[in-house]
């Protein structure tokens, strides 16, 4: 079995003193930089990239930067928990029910299998991405404009869905994400939209200053409202760790978590944001108490938080059986690959087999060490949630400011993320869960891009989205999904009668 | 607070109406064949007014326990949160990060929450401290300079 | 007293004398003392961010200060060169990808926040590079021929262009006007986004540039048909140009080149034009070039901002032909 010659192989390359520090490394500064606001992965690998021309070894490169990657998502989390501050796209999912655990004393446990279910779904990932690669990758290619498509309007319905409370409610914020993501440059037609003469917003806003707006400020905003002076832990903080029950609890959800994000993950675009999503509706319809996800069901963390990282495991794949990057963190480690002369694609694994299995066996590795490094610091992170709130407060006023600014270098983007707070505030008060928001920012510009591009291709014929299997099959689902809501929510009126009439 | 979700909605729906006007005039519509920048804006303009129209609806009737949304003495801290973030932001890059970063901690501790001088103060050179140690020595982030080291 | 006042008279000047020479001396110390930052307005990845990068290792060899690679993407790269052109002009701030759609093609289709011919002092050109239009390795088409022959039976022909009013869409209507055929251009988030499509063989056709297509030509995804350019392209030798095949479509391709603020010391400029000559000249930089497949083509100030106004002229002239607005 050559892949398990060249895994060996990949192992002894990988188990070298240099190469396990270098993974080590970027397990540390990829944790790190989930945790900040702001930095996101794909910044920090181009920020490091001058390193990967002093170390000989490409091989050595590449591990670091893919832990600074995979790190990352393990980072993520633990703002989304603690603060409700979503460090990217993916991890807004994990803030809807993790911060409840939060508020409610359970941090420890939503961080503890939060770390956990990653490193179970990143090695799964990693296993699936060793024996499927090549067959996988070029199903990812199936995917054009229709597909893309029908994936990301189904992605759209399931952000609706979360909403919970009111459909309504979940509909309007989704049609304001989709207006938000439409400020700026129109990709189709070059036309530049909504920015009334602004410089700064040709732009268009940015996904961390609107999160953070929205979910961290926001939720400032109105905390601030109660003059008591109090810790975001109202109730005495429980056990640090997950107990046996919650591991019982979380099994299934992370190994569903798992499967797909390694499925979608491999589709370049928004596979980690997509699984999440996907994962959190799965679990929700798969579970006995569909009514406590909202409220900190472990489930809709474990879930969520297991496909992103399986996400991001598998979107490695097309970048090394193809040569095709599927998000910007991924486009660095591909840039940093070309200049060390080294073209990544189906050639890889023959014409450098140690950098293709080399990398490959360090993710087990990194994997390993994020779960070592990432679950005593939850202890630490969990005292953080005792500070008070009203030195809390102001603190994550400064971090998310200066965090916003390091992206672009604008103070524009301070007082852009201050009008997402004041919107996040409002959207508290009157009742709204803010969830769909960043989802519909993320999601809207792909529907839109592809809804236009496959009219352009079909010439303006509708049926191309079902007459091409993958898409068929996508809208299918669809259809069927809202139809069976229909149904169920036509049923219970029809229940609620029932029983008025019969006393 | 029913009340006020209905006001809330007429905007939305105002909004919507206005979008879809700036759709259609500006942006251009397009066809639905071939669609031009104003037609995704056009529907979500149609969307929001909508939604506002049935968000109204639903938000019909009287409150259970009415609860005004601008209660007195409860929303000033809020707004005034929002303020001094406002004049953070413009002293950012006109006066200089640690000086900008040490007042508004100053003036959040004082004026929000209230705090004694003492703890201010120490919780303010804490704080902007260890932000200027992380994001500017380790990470490099360039921020402006003091207006003083000019 | 009064020799005292003598001494103190002297320690003065003493004082002042050594602090002017002083002062001298630094001031005449050579540009440069601290690292520069090169500005690319594109995201990482992309092909001027990889022209940049690979700058930026060969750089120390022929400088006593480091370029550091700094990436301001936004508005198609307008944010990114607006930045320099506000810039200090002492030579610490420059910017890679000069010559890029915003520079070139843009100005003639939208208002621009300042003129990229006029508002910036441009110091030497690194490469062009060509538009390489391909076709899905799956298609039975196999030259432009080909490509005529299937549109004029009726067929349509969908090509894959990075972004509306870019440089490839550009190429692709050129074609279809001189070459008397219809095509459907299909925009998309950029380079990579647009060639991915057609690897999975979604389109008839696409274009790009070398150091994105090599990759997918090299797996046999990608079967080149044509270059649009005035000559072949020298990493895909065996490539007829289109005009070779009778369609009289040839552009300026993708150049690439750097430049400074307005105002920047005329000293300064001839040091980055010539250090940049010297690192065009590396052995290793050229290895790597030929690697991410973009041609050397180096051009010194003057040749390259008299280059600058005869493209933009070029392309003016070619979207007043093909009647693009926006």
């Amino acid at each position: 079995m050559e892949i398990f010659s060249g895994l060996l192989n990949g192992f002894s390359i990988a188990l070298t003193g240099t190469n396990i520090l270098f993974a080590f490394i970027g397990a540390l500064i990829g944790t790190a930089v989930g945790v900040l606001p702001g930095l996101g992965p794909a910044a920090t690998i181009a920020l490091l990239l001058p390193i990967t021309y002093i170390i000989s070894s490409p091989v050595t490169a590449i591990i670091m930067m893919a832990g600074i990657f995979y790190g990352s998502m393990y980072g993520g989390s633990t703002t989304s928990i603690l603060l409700n501050l979503p460090g990217e796209a993916a991890s807004v999912v994990t803030c809807i029910d993790g911060y409840q655990m939060a508020k409610k004393g359970r941090a420890g446990a939503a961080l503890g299998i939060s770390a956990i279910g990653s490193f179970i779904a990143g090695t799964v990932a990693v296993i699936g991405l060793t024996l499927f690669a090549p067959p996988l990758a070029e199903f990812a290619l199936d995917f054009g404009p229709p597909e893309y498509f029908a994936l990301t309007t189904l992605g759209l319905l399931l952000a609706v869905t979360l909403s919970g409370r009111s459909i309504v409610k979940g509909l309007i914020l989704l049609v304001f994400g989709l207006l938000f993501a439409m400020v700026g440059l129109d990709p189709i037609s070059g036309k530049i939209r909504f920015t009334f003469g602004s410089i700064g917003l040709q732009g268009g806003f940015d996904f961390v200053t609107m999160a953070m707006g929205v979910f961290g400020l926001g939720e400032i905003l109105y905390n601030l409202e109660t003059t008591i002076k109090t810790e975001i832990v109202t109730t005495k903080i429980g056990k640090v760790f997950p107990t046996l029950k919650d591991w019982a609890d979380s099994k299934w959800a992370i190994l569903r978590g798992s499967a797909i994000g390694f499925f979608i993950g491999i589709i370049p675009g928004g596979g980690a944001v997509i699984s999440s999503l996907a994962s959190y509706a799965i679990e929700k319809k798969y579970s006995k108490h569909p009514e406590e996800f909202g409220e900190g069901a472990i489930q809709g963390v474990a879930g969520p938080e297991s496909a992103n990282n399986a996400a991001s495991s598998s979107s490695f794949i097309p970048l090394l059986t193809l040569g095709i990057p599927g998000n910007a963190a991924i486009a660095m480690i591909f840039a940093a690959l070309m200049i060390q002369g080294i073209t990544p694609g189906p050639f890889l694994v023959v014409e450098h087999p140690d950098v293709f299995w080399g990398v490959i066996a360090s993710m087990y590795l990194g994997n390993g060490m994020l779960l070592v490094l990432n679950l005593p610091l939850v202890g630490l992170w969990v005292q953080m949630l005792r500070v008070p709130y009203g030195i809390l407060a102001p603190v994550i006023v400064l971090f998310t400011t200066i965090g916003v600014y390091s992206v672009q270098n604008q103070v524009f983007d301070i007082y852009s993320m201050l009008f997402f707070a004041v919107i996040g505030y409002g959207m508290r008060k009157l009742d709204f869960d803010p969830a769909p928001l960043p989802l519909a920012f993320v999601l809207g510009p792909m529907v839109e891009r592809s809804l236009r591009q496959s009219l352009l291709i079909s010439g303006g014929d509708p049926a191309i989205f079902v007459t091409r299997p993958i898409s068929g099959t996508l809208i299918a689902i669809f259809v069927l999904l809202i139809a069976g809501q229909c149904i169920l929510s036509i049923k219970r009126k029809m229940g609620r009668k029932k029983k008025s009439v019969n006393p | 607070m029913k009340k006020s979700e209905r006001i809330a909605a007429m905007f939305i729906t105002a909004g919507g109406v206005w979008i879809m006007f700036y759709a259609w005039h500006t942006l251009k519509l397009g066809s639905i064949q071939v669609p031009d920048a104003g037609l995704m804006p056009f529907l979500a303009g149609a969307g929001l007014s909508i939604l506002g129209i049935a968000w109204a609806w639903i938000s019909r009737g009287k409150d259970e326990r009415p609860r005004r949304f601008f209660e007195p003495g409860i929303w000033s801290r809020p707004v005034f949160s929002v303020a001094l973030m406002v004049i953070y932001a413009l002293a950012f890059e006109n006066i200089g990060y640690i000086t900008s970063t040490l007042a508004f901690m100053v003036a959040w501790q004082k004026l929000i929450e209230k705090e004694r001088w003492g703890k201010t103060i120490a919780i303010s050179i804490l704080a902007a401290a260890a932000m200027y140690a992380l994001f500017v020595y380790f990470l490099k982030v360039p921020i402006p300079p003091e207006l003083f080291l000019r | 007293m009064k020799h005292l006042r003598k001494v103190s008279l002297f320690l003065t000047l003493a004082l002042v004398v050594t602090l002017t020479v002083g002062g001298l001396c630094f001031g005449a110390e050579q540009y440069p003392t601290k690292p520069i930052q090169a500005i690319v307005p594109f995201s990482p990845g992309g092909s001027s961010d990889l022209l940049a990068r690979t700058i930026e290792k060969i750089w120390p060899k022929y400088s006593p200060q480091p370029m550091v690679v700094i990436n301001k993407p936004g508005a198609g790269g307008v944010l990114g060169e607006e930045y320099v052109v506000r810039s200090k002009p002492d030579g610490y701030t420059i910017y890679i990808g000069q010559g890029s759609g915003h520079d070139l093609v843009m100005p003639h289709l939208q208002k621009m926040p300042f003129d990229p011919l006029k508002d910036i002092a441009p110091v030497a050109r690194i490469s062009i590079h060509s538009i390489v239009i391909c076709v899905s390795g799956k298609s039975p088409l196999k030259s432009m021929k080909d490509v005529v022959d299937f549109a004029n039976k009726g067929n349509k022909v969908t090509a894959a262009v990075s972004t509306a009013a870019g440089s490839v869409d550009l190429v692709m209507r050129a074609i279809s006007k001189r070459a008397n055929i219809p095509i459907t251009t299909v925009p998309f988030a950029g380079g990579a986004d647009s060639t991915t499509a057609l690897a999975g063989g979604h389109l008839a056709i696409g274009g790009g540039h070398p150091s994105e297509v090599l990759p997918h030509i090299k797996a046999g995804r990608f079967r080149p048909i044509g270059v649009a350019l005035d000559h072949r392209d020298a990493t895909l030798p065996n490539v007829p140009t289109l005009k070779e095949q009778g369609i009289n479509v040839a552009t300026w391709g993708s150049v690439k080149g750097v430049a400074a603020p307005l105002g920047t010391p005329p000293e300064v400029i001839e040091y980055l034009s010539s250090t940049l000559k010297k690192v065009c000249q590396d052995t290793e930089f050229k290895k790597i070039m030929t690697q991410i497949g973009q041609p050397i083509d180096y051009l010194n100030t003057k040749d390259w901002a008299a280059f600058m106004q005869m493209a933009y002229k070029d392309y003016g002239d070619l979207i007043k032909e093909l009647g693009i607005k926006l």
